[in-house]
């Protein structure tokens, strides 16, 4: 028996294989060139991988596919048994197999061609693999999506060379593929799929409306937290505040020469007066954990604005406003208001926020029910400002500039009467502008 | 432990192997005890964490142990490996054949027996990496001085005490072994003996050598104790969690309560323990009687060789002596060809028998009962 496997392997060539390859005589080849000439660009002369342990050669001892067979990668091809160990080798390659090199009981070589695949992919070579692989798991690296925050990938994403080069040809966010192979591998033909239901390629804008966008949802991302936040029960309260003289205020600020390329809008009073109040009543500043059992008081007042940008609703947060100054808050707000423009967020700007005003006003609207992002408790949405007649202490009708405040609060953790003390004391300060700089 | 000071290059050894590990700090080692145990049942389980399990972060061992039973290699031959008839009637509920999905050669499994399985992903298989957890342990406990020969078997004495295959696949890859603590060796050359049968064939043999049990060498060795003493062997190696019970957390895992009633229906079914058998041929030769030979004084032997393919009966050939031919009788066509196709088995056996019955013909009659010999394999 040992005699007989040896001659086998002198003179690699098998008397049915000369039979089905007319190329070159027996004895004139040398076991590497079996696969030389004569074929299409894409056959694949699928070669056996090392079965590891410094094994040479196996006995093939039972073939699952034939001649003509369609196969997928990760089929089962054959089972060859080496010593004690029966290896089951599968597919590398989708397509057809068109030929078997060995039969049942012949000793075949690893490094050497087990079946020839006809793929789609021309010009392949089945290089001999390193060890460990027969189908090596890429590893996609997670791309640093400055749009997206909110969606998590949890899995490594799997997939052959060929198709993550389709999946980057068509600039496509594999973690947005459905993966139906093996462990949730990604197929050629789910990539195909994904590629049909998009009616534009990445990369363009996000449209608000009617059009279903599977991608980087911002979209997505706020359906979820909006839902979430269904979960928590609010209480509104709105009020109305007379930024009168804050804009008045802002008018001879915005005339300083230093300050003439600085943008200045309420919004950064508005956001300073918020982290005044904050000081007084942090737990508008908190974050409930899941259960409700207990509050974690933010240290720092993150406040979030709420911009509509080119990628739908954001709400990028201003850091440590309780350290800064107006002027700052509202550089700093003119540096997201660009990003926002632009749609490229700093990972960074979008997280952390832990209050959120929203300045919706600045469209239009007076009266909102805005809703907390979770894990927020509180939101602050501004109406539009307009003159309006009131009347003063001496019972006159002056024009004042009105602007209405809505707060949103979670009402498991915030009695109304803190948000009433609360929004008064906003108030109190926006009507007395003096106040936000005192901090009093 | 009194041992390890004993043999510092034993100690080394586990600090090399330490050592290789820590790559796979994050790797978990769990050691599942199966409760089960029926052959069948417990393959199904191992072929189900085989193709279910992702063993990315999670080695595991698993210890199992078998009523009386003999295993065969994926590729074997059930009637060349045992005793194939007298498989009912040893011990007293009889040796149970199973097949299982790994390579190598035949193995009797009783109570005596310790099954071991380490289930890694394909790229972590080591079968030497695995045997020396097992010498490891094996002399720290008992003071036993095993070998790894280069077959993979752990010898002790050159008596062999343990028997390995494998299976690879993808993702996955393990690697089992059995351990000889106490078993009937009596049972087992009784299961293990070969007939004289002439039976060509390319499945895998097994070799014979000669065995030993554990507790021969040290009286103390009993298969709980054993069990633990790998099973913290298993532990050292790398960072740990230890659950017993291996049927019950499987059954935890998704789909396992469908599925390992699935396959182990497939490890019981005919299909699989006999259909699975690689084409082979099986020959007797049988002497004619004088009465049916025109006498030619020339040989007289006459020669049957069935083609089993798949576990059923593809073809029979005969070689007919000069002096029977000569009487012309050219072979009897009934008695074959309602044989082909049928599984060989006893179903075989039985039609002959009925057949028998009808024959007239003194040569129908002698060539039935020699293929009804031949058939005696069954």
């Amino acid at each position: 028996m040992a005699g007989r496997y040896r001659q086998i392997f002198q003179i690699p060539t098998l008397s049915w294989l000369v039979e089905k390859q007319s190329l070159t005589k027996i004895g004139s080849i040398c076991s590497s060139n079996f696969h030389v000439c004569g074929y299409s660009s894409a056959r694949v002369s699928y070669k056996l991988s090392d079965i590891g342990e410094g094994i040479r050669e196996v006995v093939v001892k039972e073939w699952h596919v034939k001649e003509g067979d369609v196969v997928s990668q990760f089929d089962n091809i054959c089972e060859v048994q080496s010593d004690k160990a029966s290896v089951t080798i599968t597919s590398r390659y989708d397509g057809v197999i068109k030929k078997l090199h060995y039969a049942i009981d012949d000793i075949a070589l690893v490094g050497k061609p087990l079946v020839d695949i006809e793929t789609e992919e021309g010009g392949e070579t089945a290089d001999d693999e390193i060890p460990h692989d027969l189908a090596k798991d890429i590893m996609v690296e997670e791309q640093v999506e400055n749009r997206d925050t909110t969606i998590i990938s949890e899995q490594p994403i799997l997939c052959i060379p060929s198709v993550r080069r389709l999946i980057k040809e068509h600039n496509v966010d594999p973690k947005l593929i459905k993966g139906t192979g093996k462990n949730a591998r990604i197929l050629k033909e789910d990539v195909l799929k994904f590629l049909e239901k998009r009616s534009e390629p990445i990369g363009t804008t996000t449209l608000i409306g009617d059009r279903v966008e599977p991608i980087k949802g911002f979209q997505k991302a706020m359906a979820r937290t909006m839902t979430e936040s269904l979960k928590v029960p609010l209480f509104l309260y709105s009020d109305e505040i007379s930024v009168t003289r804050l804009s008045e205020l802002r008018r001879s600020i915005k005339s300083l020469p230093e300050l003439k390329d600085v943008k200045i809008s309420l919004l950064p009073f508005f956001v300073k007066a918020a982290s005044n109040a904050l000081q007084r009543y942090p737990i508008l500043n908190s974050s409930p954990d899941e259960n409700c059992e207990n509050v974690t008081y933010h240290g720092s007042h993150n406040i979030g604005i709420a911009m509509d940008t080119k990628v739908g609703l954001a709400v990028p947060a201003v850091k440590n406003v309780e350290g800064l100054g107006v002027m700052e808050i509202a550089k700093e707000l003119a540096r997201l208001m660009e990003s926002g423009r632009e749609g490229t967020f700093a990972p960074d700007d979008l997280k952390g926020g832990t209050f959120s005003i929203s300045n919706i006003g600045a469209m239009s609207g007076t009266y909102m029910k805005p809703i907390p992002l979770p894990p927020q408790v509180a939101i602050i949405a501004l109406g539009a400002s307009q003159v309006l007649p009131r009347f003063d202490e001496n019972r006159n009708v002056v024009a004042e500039e009105i602007l209405n405040i809505s707060i949103s609060a979670d009402h498991r953790i915030i009695d109304g009467a803190t948000v009433a003390r609360f929004a008064q004391f906003l108030k109190k300060q926006i009507e007395n502008p003096y106040l936000l700089f005192l901090n009093v | 432990m009194a041992l390890v000071a004993r043999n510092i290059t034993g100690f080394q050894h586990v600090f090399a192997h330490v050592h290789r590990c820590c790559y796979s700090k994050s790797v978990q080692q769990e050691i599942k005890k199966n409760c089960s145990k029926d052959i069948y049942t417990n393959l199904a389980l191992e072929d189900w964490i085989y193709r279910n399990f992702d063993l990315k972060n999670q080695h595991i061992l698993m210890l199992w142990q078998n009523e009386p039973c003999i295993v065969i290699g994926r590729h074997q031959n059930p009637w060349l490996e045992t005793n194939f008839p007298e498989l009912p009637n040893i011990t007293e509920q009889g040796v149970k054949l199973a097949r299982r999905n790994s390579g190598g050669g035949t193995v009797f499994h009783d109570l005596g027996n310790l099954n071991l399985t380490f289930f890694t992903p394909r790229e972590h298989y080591d079968r030497k990496y695995n045997l020396e957890i097992l010498t490891r342990s094996l002399f720290r406990e008992f003071g036993l001085k095993a070998e790894i020969s280069p077959r993979k078997d752990l010898t002790v004495r050159n008596y062999k005490v343990s028997g390995t295959a494998s299976k690879l696949g993808r993702p996955n890859a393990y690697h089992h072994c059995t351990l000889l603590v106490k078993t009937n060796k009596v049972d087992l050359s009784l299961a293990l003996q070969r007939h004289e049968v002439d039976i060509e064939t390319n499945a895998t043999k097994s070799i014979k050598t000669k065995i030993m049990n554990l507790c021969e060498d040290n009286p103390d060795v009993s298969i709980n104790k054993l069990r633990k003493a790998i099973g913290w062997e298993y532990m050292r190696t790398t960072a740990l969690t230890i659950r017993d019970g291996g049927l019950h957390l499987a059954n935890k895992q998704k789909g396992f309560q469908m599925d390992s009633q699935k396959i182990r229906d497939q490890y019981t079914s005919w299909e699989w323990c006999y259909g699975k058998t690689p084409k082979f041929n099986i020959s007797k030769t049988f002497s004619v009687p004088e009465t049916l030979i025109s006498s030619y004084g020339a040989s007289c032997d006459l020669k049957i060789t069935m083609t089993v393919e798949c576990g059923k009966i593809s073809d029979i050939s005969l070689y007919i002596p000069p002096g029977l031919s000569s009487s012309g009788f050219s072979g009897n066509a009934n008695v074959i060809s309602s044989l082909i196709g049928h599984k060989f088995s006893e179903e075989a056996l039985n039609i002959l028998e009925n057949l028998l019955g009808g024959y007239v013909d003194e040569k129908e009659k002698f060539v039935s009962e020699c293929l009804k010999q031949l058939l005696c394999l069954i």
